[in-house]
């Protein structure tokens, strides 16, 4: 299987160390995703299993100790094949307090990729700034304001609005909707289905809630323990689950038969 | 599908007066008004003088403080009032320039060995070690027997003796800033190393350089305090405190003002800085804990 964005046999280690003595931890064990144009890929796990690890390393946060990321079937090696890559693959962090500058106002933070990257005429980057705003649900004013001004879901909007910027192809969004209260959750989820279907993303999803995953992914992953447990077609992971934890991860949802149907049955 | 979602948020609020939004508070108020006294005055030296600073005048030496002599008279009968009015001009002037050079070369050094490459933060780490280590006297002592003191010689000592210490500070923050997503997020964006030093951390560190200036300006008076004291500052006739007290110290038996006196301008400026200090600490402290809770 080959998508736009792949991890080959991604393995990293780290060094833990306790009592005195050095042993490595695999954080990711012999893993390969890859994501096609225009898909959502769930990712699953625990926390601790390694699924923020392997999205870094697919945007060069953190380096692999083996295997390759592929970037449109090209291995990604050097410094000018990550800037490459990040031109189009964008990464959503998880945490929204502190994913922004504190000193920075919003509206400087969001025009920042364009000046760097040279994309429009300085006057009208004030207005690609408003219409992103207004894109993710935001009031355009916003951008006056500092980070410290706004409420945890209009920050991770916000994070939102700077990754996409640059009109990225593929958006990897870590964990974005679990520092959220449930009502806001939903709007930011909303807000990605109706951004994938405008805009053509890939997504790669990564989240610990499974009843998220199966609301927006049309494909997903289990990590366990640094490993791909199961994968598959949304329905068929989470109806027919072949493996034991994901199975124990299904039956852990406090409510089975409230859980939202798949959005890209929805959709069509 | 339309994003119908959209929740806009309040427009931005006036907010509350001036006053509040500074968050000032006592400790900040206490030293601020205290400097701004003993600015003025020494800025308003040859107002408030009651005679020329270099005047001498043998028939009243050595006087106790007086009507005629607010602070007393010196040993060759100079007006300690107006010699220390005068002197706090020198004094001042010089410690704000050993400040602003030790900060400024400091706030860099620290830069560099939070955001310079490889080979370069090793090197800053051990200059700033051997710089800790060494006593500034000695320093002061090595450069004075090589080089004729002078007040320019004395600044570049107060530069050479204190950046270190500014370097730790910001070279600390820097590299806690740096370990922080949105450091990681600008560089995903394609945000260039020296834009997100320049643009992105060095604003989160300029709270902390505020207490610094008023902690490094407080050292920076005891600085030239101690080697002019030691004659290796400002050089006399000119007065600065250090040089006051450095001719008074023969009498400090029996005429205590000119050593008091002095040192009393030297302890009420560096308590109205480290007062300062501490209320921007408080400050700052409030400000980023708010900042936490949101």
């Amino acid at each position: 299987m080959t998508g736009v964005l792949e991890a080959r046999d991604i393995v990293k280690t780290f060094a833990v160390t306790r009592d005195g003595k050095t042993s490595r931890v695999a954080a990711v064990n012999h893993v390969s995703l890859a994501v096609e144009p225009g898909e959502i890929v769930g990712l699953v796990g625990e926390s601790g299993c390694g699924k923020t690890t392997i999205s870094r390393i697919m945007i060069g946060i953190e380096s692999a100790d083996s295997g390759t990321v592929l970037y449109r079937g090209q291995p990604v090696v050097s410094r000018a094949d990550w800037r490459a890559l990040r031109r189009e693959v964008q990464y959503v962090f998880q945490d929204p307090f502190t994913a922004l500058c504190p000193t920075m106002r919003i509206g400087a933070a969001l025009a920042e990729p364009l000046i760097i990257h040279r994309i429009g005429a300085p006057s009208e980057r004030a207005d690609r700034v408003a219409k992103m705003l207004e894109m993710v649900g935001l009031h355009p004013d916003v951008a006056r304001r500092l980070p410290n001004q706004l409420s945890g879901g209009q920050r991770q909007r916000v994070n939102l609005a700077r990754a996409l910027m640059l009109e990225p192809r593929i958006l990897i969004c870590d964990e974005i909707v679990s520092g959220l209260d449930v009502s806001i959750q939903a709007q930011v989820l909303q807000l990605l289905i109706d951004l994938q279907e405008k805009l053509g993303l890939s997504l790669i999803f990564i989240s610990h809630d499974l009843r998220v995953v199966r609301y927006l992914a049309s494909r997903v992953l289990v990590m366990y323990g640094g490993e791909i447990v199961e994968q598959g077609a949304s329905e068929a992971v989470f109806d027919d689950p072949q493996h034991a934890y994901t199975r124990t991860l299904l039956a852990a949802i406090p409510d089975h038969s409230r859980v939202p149907a798949p959005a890209h049955n929805l959709g069509a | 599908m339309s994003i119908s979602v959209a929740t806009h948020p309040d427009r931005p609020r006036s907010g509350p007066p001036l006053w509040r939004r500074l968050h000032l508070n006592p400790p900040l108020v206490a030293g601020a008004v205290l400097l701004t006294v003993l600015l003025l005055s020494a800025i308003a030296a040859p107002l408030l003088a009651t005679a020329g600073p270099m005047d001498i005048d043998l028939r009243a030496v050595r006087q106790a403080p007086s009507a005629a002599h607010w602070f007393g008279t010196d040993a060759v009968g100079r007006d300690l009032f107006s010699r220390v009015l005068y002197g706090g001009q020198v004094s001042l002037l010089v410690a704000g320039l050993g400040m602003m050079g030790s900060l400024s070369f400091g706030t860099l050094m620290g830069m560099l060995g939070a955001f310079g490459a490889n080979w370069v933060r090793p090197i800053i780490d051990r200059a700033i070690d051997i710089q800790l280590a060494f006593p500034y006297v000695l320093l002061a002592i090595a450069i004075t027997s090589a080089v004729k003191p002078s007040t320019p010689v004395l600044v570049l000592l107060m530069v050479l003796a204190a950046w270190a210490g500014a370097a730790r500070v910001v070279r600390a923050i820097a590299l806690q800033e740096r370990g922080k997503d949105y450091v990681k997020a600008a560089d995903v964006l394609g945000v260039s190393r020296l834009r997100i030093a320049l643009l992105h951390v060095f604003p989160t560190v300029l709270p902390s350089l505020m207490v610094l200036a008023a902690m490094q300006m407080a050292a920076m008076i005891v600085f030239e305090a101690t080697l002019s004291f030691l004659g290796m500052g400002v050089q006399p006739p000119t007065p600065s405190w250090g040089g006051i007290m450095l001719d008074g110290k023969n009498y400090i038996t029996s005429s205590w003002w000119l050593t008091a006196l002095p040192g009393l301008a030297i302890v009420l400026t560096s308590l109205s800085l480290v007062l300062i200090g501490d209320g921007l600490q408080a400050r700052t402290d409030a400000l980023r804990s708010r900042e936490g809770d949101q």
